[in-house]
């Protein structure tokens, strides 16, 4: 493998987790508030929580992906 | 300033100086290690309706913390500036000055020897984020009454 190529995967790896930390923040603050934790949510309110809260899920699942696929690359 | 005095100083900044503040009738308390500080205001904001939560954010004002407050249970993470949460754990198991409270891990990380090596410090549950918040809370449900 290349010294470039090694690089390019260290930083995709990085990013991945660099990625990760300020998403499940997102993620656990939206939970608090469609668990009504900051009080009752309104039924449109609750739909712009639910729609945050799959728009995180995707995310993280798209950053696992490349986090895996990565981890297998640089076995 | 040394590290120590700037930890402290910040743990001050997020309001959490001491379980003192915060102690009213004997709830558990729990002390999260934490250097995402949204991640752990989100946490305790979880925690705090049952417990009393205490927050800081490197391993060094952890080992302090726990220390002088004697938490019931400790969320720790893993990637913390300073001193890392294996140090801390590290730290925890050799020193004579203080009991280790149960230890929940917390980590962001993908690396696949983050659980084993708790488990080999005594840390009986190892949470990947992201997790949901319930799990959380579950975990910290089944270390508090094991240990009671």
């Amino acid at each position: 493998m290349s010294e470039g190529t090694l690089e390019d995967e260290e930083l995709h790896q990085d990013l991945g987790h660099h990625m990760r930390s300020p998403l499940a923040a997102i993620h656990a603050h939206a939970e608090n508030l469609r668990d009504e934790l900051s009080g009752r949510l309104t039924e449109a309110q609750a739909q712009e929580v639910g729609a945050i809260l799959a728009s995180c899920e995707k995310l993280e699942a798209l950053i696992g992906r490349l986090l895996r696929e990565q981890e297998t690359k640089t076995r | 300033m040394g590290k120590t005095e700037r930890a402290t100083l910040e743990a001050q900044d997020w309001g959490n100086e001491t379980f003192a503040s915060l102690r009213q009738a004997r709830l558990s308390r729990i002390l999260i290690i934490e250097d995402n500080e949204h991640y752990a205001r989100a946490v305790r904001t979880r925690l705090e309706t049952d417990y009393e939560v205490l927050v800081c954010r490197d391993g060094l004002t952890g080992i302090r913390l726990i220390e002088e407050e004697q938490p019931d249970l400790v969320i720790l993470d893993i990637g913390l500036p300073g001193m890392s949460g294996f140090k801390l754990l590290h730290e925890l198991h050799v020193s004579s000055r203080v009991v280790a409270p149960p230890i929940i891990v917390l980590t962001g990380s993908s690396d696949e020897t983050t659980a084993p090596r708790a488990h080999a410090w005594g840390v009986r549950t190892v949470l990947r984020k992201p997790v949901p918040l319930k799990r959380v809370v579950d975990a910290v449900e089944d270390a508090l009454e094991y240990e009671a």
